[in-house]
């Protein structure tokens, strides 16, 4: 056997150098020079073959189970093996799933056929339903809106159908509990407000539940106790408070339907959350301290019984029964009157200047400050005048004047006396010009240019 | 209308109040017939004014020393001279470097003298007119012409309306078109005219028509009065009654009120000689009667017109003042801001023209005292001087029979208490 062909690598011979040269081309004697290389001894040819054709078969299986792909259109999910495929389709959310899904097409193929028709017979632009994007959208919400959307278009167009109105009717519970989860990320619906709410106030709490723990009395006072024992509420301004129940309702309400804590008024999703937090911060009280929060429960007060001429007024109703000394509460009232801006005269009908005072219910009167130097001095009262003669001719006089012109002379007496025309000029002119506003403007415009603080907010528009 | 039950009762007089009344008249008419003997040819009106405010003086300090009410002069003395009808009392003003300005009376002068003084609020006063005249001497004559007549006139309505109030019963009550018609009567038969300012008026405690109250005691509608010039409504209301018919005037007029027993009433009637329908203030002579009103307030600004006003309101009451009274000659600055503030107002000279000449006659009286009496008259009627109207009141006619006064019986207070 010549060895002029050969190849040392593979350990072979061959006939001539054509075969040689192809061999030095195939596969086998590349595979072995890489042996060769890693200095691992040559594959005979029947090896190498077998060894191919097992990769062969391998890649084979390989691609196999690479082509596998089947998708879960209920459940919206994708598999790419035969095993995860079957055992998905035997589970039983998929046959949840399933059930729904068949349900809800055929509201789609009805409301499809629905759109179509109006879509036919009117010709209208900008039909809202587009058919093929919904068909794909799984998501309920979107179902919702379209059917809200739809639900309109039926009612604009006064061509309800009677199975479509009979199906919605049914689909609307059964939404109910879906569009529970996309209440906060996707506008609300009012149905679905209203639906929310009802459930909510399905499960208001009771007067003789507690509003911040599950414990639950026999009746409202114990009810208090409990709240005011283990949880210590206070309520503010108890002794004004009228309404009691009403303000307890109010707060039940406040926290079993708006999930709102009572102290910081932040919004939860459950009544359990927001217990659970007014609980850990120790939010067990009412908030009471801003206007606003004090307007919230103004209805359940009544402090009339605070203001200043309440007494008083108690006190007139008993004097004019005997009757005799009317006329001298006149004169204590104007009297103590040392906080002159802010009078508890009889008050109502002061005929004077009446764009220069308010008049508060509770009767005091308040000057506008243009005023304010007559209304601060401090009056000697008439009455010091001494001796019979005077209080005579005061007397005289007090009864002279009735109605109007008393309380003219009074106003006139306690607050503005002395204020001469001119001066009742500059007041309404200083009302009219929004003087103080602008005096105060002005002085921080020149404040800020001198300091170097002015504050420049750019236009908007310009930029 | 509101009407407080203690006020009403003190319109009428009790047996306290009238004791009071009487002293205070009979103590103002005795000062007056000292001042009026004053009143010579020569005389400065000043001296006569503050030697009648002195007597005023001191005749109200003689009496009720123990009692601690207020007593005063009701009415600084005033001189009025001819056509100055109210208010001249100089005072120490109208000295300028030594020598009297003020006016000195003159012969043939028709002269208003008019004071008046109170006791607790109970007021007296009077005012009568004298011609200044020389000595008596033999073969004078009387004092004639228009000054005359509107002495007599004077006089007479005084008298009239005096014995009218005396014969007040309840079957035929005195109302208040009847006194304006006597007194209208009487000066159309002198042919002179009654002057602006006259009234008669019911007075009570305090209130006998200073200016400061006289407005709102109208506006009360418990005045009861009559005054010159008329109201106007009043005179159109008269006008259209006499023209739908003259007889039933008296009766169809409005009278809301009528006089009543055992109440103060003060008569004072001015006669003008020429027709006039207001007087003016003197255009030089400054006010120096001033009444204070104590139904206004203001914070004063100057320390003098502070302590001024402390000073009126201790020593004044509610009734007109002299300036010249008042203590301290330096407070005298604050009295143009109270001026300003109406806190004072002044009762300025008022003239008429000067060929005018007003005579005016004062009377304050009280009605039926008793049942048995009929009239009361507080200050001692002066005889009027000697003068003649050429006209007399015309025999027949109401006012004359009124003046006549055959059947009245006005007592007249003795003078010498």
């Amino acid at each position: 056997m010549s060895t002029s062909f050969a190849c040392t690598t593979c350990t072979v011979a061959f006939n001539n150098a054509e075969s040689q040269k192809i061999h030095w081309k195939s596969d086998w004697h590349h595979y072995n020079l890489k042996r060769k290389v890693a200095s691992l001894p040559p594959l005979s040819a029947e090896v190498f073959a077998g060894k191919i054709l097992s990769i062969q078969k391998q890649n084979e299986e390989v691609q196999k189970k690479a082509e596998f792909y089947q998708n879960c259109e209920v459940c919206n999910k994708k598999f790419y093996s035969e095993g995860a495929y079957s055992s998905h389709m035997a589970s039983k959310k998929h046959r949840d799933n399933l059930s729904k899904f068949q349900r809800n097409s055929r509201i789609k193929k009805l409301q499809s056929e629905d759109a179509s028709s109006i879509a036919s017979s009117t010709l209208s632009m900008g039909e809202p339903v587009v058919d093929s994007e919904i068909e794909e959208e799984e998501d309920l919400a979107s179902q919702l809106t379209s059917r809200a959307i739809s639900l309109s278009n039926l009612s604009l167009h006064g061509r309800e159908s009677e199975p479509s109105k009979t199906e919605l009717a049914t689909s609307i519970p059964q939404s109910n509990e879906a569009s529970k989860s996309h209440l906060f990320t996707q506008e609300p619906t009012p149905e679905e407000i209203e639906a929310e709410l009802a459930r909510r106030s399905s499960q208001r709490l009771s007067p003789r539940d507690c509003l911040f723990c599950a414990a639950s009395f026999s009746s409202f006072d114990t009810c208090k106790k409990h709240m005011k024992a283990s949880h210590s509420l206070y309520i503010p301004e108890r002794e004004y408070l009228v309404d009691e129940p009403s303000l307890f309702d109010y707060l039940a309400e406040k926290i079993s339907i708006g999930f709102t804590c009572l102290t910081c008024n932040r919004e939860f999703k459950s009544l359990e959350a927001v217990r659970a937090h007014m609980q850990q911060k120790g939010h067990t009280s009412i908030a009471y301290d801003t206007e606003d929060e004090q307007l919230e429960l103004s209805d359940f007060y009544d402090f009339t019984t605070s203001y200043p001429d309440y007494a008083v007024k108690q006190d007139e109703t008993v004097v004019e029964e005997d009757g005799s000394s009317g006329e001298g509460d006149w004169e204590d009232v104007s009297d103590d009157s040392d906080n002159s801006s802010l009078d508890s005269l009889e008050m109502g009908r002061v005929p004077i200047a009446d764009e220069y005072e308010l008049h508060l219910p509770s009767g005091n009167r308040v000057g506008h400050r243009s005023l304010s130097r007559y209304f601060r001095q401090n009056l000697h009262s008439s009455s010091t005048a001494v001796g019979d003669g005077a209080s005579i001719h005061q007397n005289v006089a007090r009864r002279a004047m009735s109605g109007n012109a008393r309380a003219y002379r009074q106003a006139v007496e306690t607050s503005i006396a002395g204020v001469r025309d001119g001066r009742k000029n500059y007041s309404a002119s200083h009302i009219k010009s929004f003087q103080d506003q602008r005096r105060r403007e002005e002085f921080a415009n020149k404040m800020g240019i001198k300091n170097n603080t002015k504050k420049h907010f750019r236009d908007a528009l310009l930029q | 209308m509101e009407l407080d039950p203690s006020d009403s009762n003190s319109r009428v007089v009790d047996a306290s109040q009238f004791s009071k009344y009487r002293d205070a008249g009979a103590l103002v008419s005795k000062a007056f017939h000292q001042v009026a003997s004053r009143c010579v040819p020569g005389a400065s009106t000043r001296e006569i004014s503050s030697y009648g405010d002195n007597l005023l003086h001191e005749y109200k300090s003689s009496i009720y020393k123990s009692q601690r009410f207020e007593k005063g002069i009701a009415e600084p003395t005033s001189i009025c001279v001819n056509n100055c009808a109210y208010n001249y009392a100089p005072g120490p003003e109208s000295v300028i470097a030594g020598n009297d300005n003020s006016y000195h009376l003159q012969v043939g002068d028709v002269t208003k003298i008019s004071m008046g003084l109170h006791f607790d609020g109970y007021t007296a006063l009077i005012s009568h007119t004298i011609v200044v005249t020389p000595p008596p001497q033999p073969g004078m004559g009387p004092y004639i012409g228009p000054g005359a007549d509107a002495i007599c006139a004077a006089h007479y309505a005084s008298k009239a309306v005096a014995n009218l109030l005396a014969t007040n019963n309840s079957d035929d009550p005195i109302t208040g078109s009847r006194l304006r018609k006597i007194v209208d009567d009487i000066a159309s038969q002198f042919r002179v005219s009654v002057c602006p300012g006259s009234r008669i008026r019911r007075i009570s405690r305090f209130l006998v028509g200073q200016p400061t109250i006289d407005r709102l005691e109208e506006d009360q509608n418990t005045k009861h009065a009559v005054e010159w010039p008329a109201p106007e409504e009043e005179t159109r209301k008269a006008d259209v009654t006499n023209s739908l018919d003259p007889a039933n005037v008296l009766s169809t007029e409005l009278n809301t009120w009528h006089v009543m027993p055992k109440e103060a009433w003060l008569i004072d009637i001015s006669m003008s000689s020429q027709p006039i329908s207001s007087l003016k203030e003197h255009p030089d002579l400054k006010p120096t009667l001033y009444i204070h009103d104590v139904n206004v307030s203001y914070m004063l600004k100057l320390k003098a017109s502070r302590s001024l006003l402390s000073e009126i309101k201790k020593e004044k009451s509610v009734f007109p003042f002299h300036f010249g009274s008042l203590s301290s000659e330096r407070n005298l600055l604050g009295l143009r801001e109270l001026t300003d503030r109406h806190i004072l107002v002044p009762m300025p000279v008022l003239i008429s023209s000067p060929s005018n000449v007003i005579a005016r006659e004062e009377l304050t009286v009280i009605t039926q005292p008793n049942p048995s009496s009929d009239l009361l008259c507080l200050t001692v009627p002066t005889p009027p001087s000697y003068v003649k109207s050429d006209f007399s009141l015309e025999d027949g006619t109401d006012a004359a029979l009124i003046c006549e006064g055959i059947n009245v019986n006005i007592k007249s207070i003795n003078i010498n208490v």
